[in-house]
């Protein structure tokens, strides 16, 4: 957060609402004028800075992918006779501060391209490094995904933040195995990690595979 | 590697070499107990894309009625072949176990099996009539050009195809038993089995909207 002549400002306001639900994530700038905003379910948001003395600013619609980082710099000016409001600079994405090496598979990709067999774990052969393990394929299947030569099991899923193995099988669970169903309708999008993921991820040899269900109408 | 004990193993038929003897947890050889694992694929290209071509202006209404609003997406995947391993059944090195033998101076999983290559297509087209009720329907095919993906079978600890299979004292030179001698299958580097042909999928999806929602 920065004023007209770049100096950082402290302890200004910073909301940040999504779009698709309206709920509302606030944080303050440090004394380095930073802000941060923690583990924002991904979705299409709209941020506003406001800090006293300054005309607030919002910023254009932001989509955090999950797992991602999206980098907003506000440059507040000082408050006229007149209420303006300006609109920051576009959002930088990207993983600029990771080492993991990862692939989104976006609601498009998932919505559009062919599948056989509905099973969203399938389009993890889209990332780099995925390949099928060939053992243990069955008539609906041609293995699990494995990941960097290790073996298919030692992928690790995540839903919404939470376990989805199968505690027997390893897989996903709901990949193929009864009684588990996970249809793809469900998937808003997913995240494949390899080795060397962030600290925030684990307990797996090969890929972690981050998936977020939709939200509210989508 | 406490706990492990090194030994030698001289085969008494002089003709498995002493390759691999995994005997609980006593290693023969690791020179050749290193390599690739079986999903250790080196080379994979796959592109995706998708896209709506609406080549005809709404004015036309004919032919953009029929034409426009369809959506093509696909997916091309090309790979090259799977490790595989010169399995020999029949235990040649006598160590009781059956099924973790190799034919001589081959290591673990030394050699390759075929490529694979698929190209899966989907079209679709959303159907709008402006009431509650949204009609989707797509035809997905995949493996569109039937290519032959040849699969070498392989179990679940990564043995199944045989290279060779050592038989004992089952042949008489003379008044006495032969020792033993190997056996080679047809079967070997040869694909029993393969991936999916071209497969067709027809699907449609009826959506009911929110009527609430429809009002606003």
């Amino acid at each position: 957060m920065l004023d007209a002549q770049g100096a950082s400002i402290t302890n200004a306001d910073i909301v940040a609402i999504r779009a698709e639900t309206g709920i509302r994530n606030h944080s303050a700038t440090d004394s380095a004028g930073r802000f941060v905003m923690d583990l924002l379910p991904p979705g299409v948001y709209s941020a506003r800075a406001e800090a006293e003395g300054m005309s607030p600013q919002i910023s254009p619609p932001i989509t955090v992918d999950v797992g991602a980082i999206a980098q907003l710099t506000f440059k507040l000016r000082v408050a006229g006779p007149k209420e303006t409001i300006t609109v920051s600079d576009e959002p930088r994405l990207g993983q600029t501060d990771s080492s993991a090496v990862s692939a989104l598979v976006d609601q498009r990709a998932i919505k559009d391209l062919p599948l056989n067999g509905r099973r969203f774990t399938d389009l993890l052969l889209l990332a780099p490094g995925v390949t099928q393990d060939r053992r243990g394929p069955t008539s609906g299947s041609n293995g699990d995904p494995s990941y960097g030569g290790m073996r298919g099991y030692n992928t690790s899923f995540l839903v919404d933040g939470g376990d989805n193995n199968n505690g027997f099988f390893a897989q996903a669970t709901g990949r193929y195995r009864a009684p588990f169903q996970f249809s793809n309708e469900v998937v808003q999008e997913f995240r494949v990690q390899s080795s060397g993921y962030g600290a925030e991820s684990g307990q797996a040899g090969g890929a972690v595979v981050n998936v977020v269900t939709k939200v509210g109408d989508q | 590697m406490s706990g492990m004990e090194m030994r030698s193993t001289i085969c008494a038929t002089g003709c498995a070499g002493g390759n691999v003897a995994v005997d609980g947890s006593k290693f023969v050889l690791y020179k050749s107990e290193r390599g690739p694992s079986v999903t250790d694929q080196r080379q994979r290209l796959t592109i995706s894309g998708s896209e709506q071509l609406n080549p005809f202006a709404p004015e036309q209404k004919r032919l953009g009625a029929i034409i426009n609003h369809w959506k093509i997406s696909g997916i091309m995947t090309y790979g090259r072949g799977w490790p595989a391993n010169a399995t020999v059944s029949g235990d040649p090195n006598q160590d009781g176990n059956t099924s973790n033998d190799r034919l001589s101076k081959y290591g673990r999983n030394a050699l390759l099996g075929p490529d694979y290559a698929s190209t899966d297509l989907r079209m679709g087209r959303r159907v709008d009539r402006g009431g509650r009720i949204h009609l989707e329907f797509a035809g997905e095919s995949f493996n569109v050009f039937n290519r032959d993906n040849k699969k070498y079978g392989i179990a679940d600890c990564g043995f199944y195809n045989s290279a060779g299979r050592f038989v004992k004292y089952s042949q008489r030179a003379g008044g006495s038993h032969y020792p033993a001698y190997y056996q080679q299958p047809t079967s070997f580097m040869k694909a029993m089995s393969s991936f999916a042909p071209r497969q067709m999928q027809f699907s449609m999806r009826l959506s009911f909207l929110n009527r609430m929602k429809n009002l606003s």
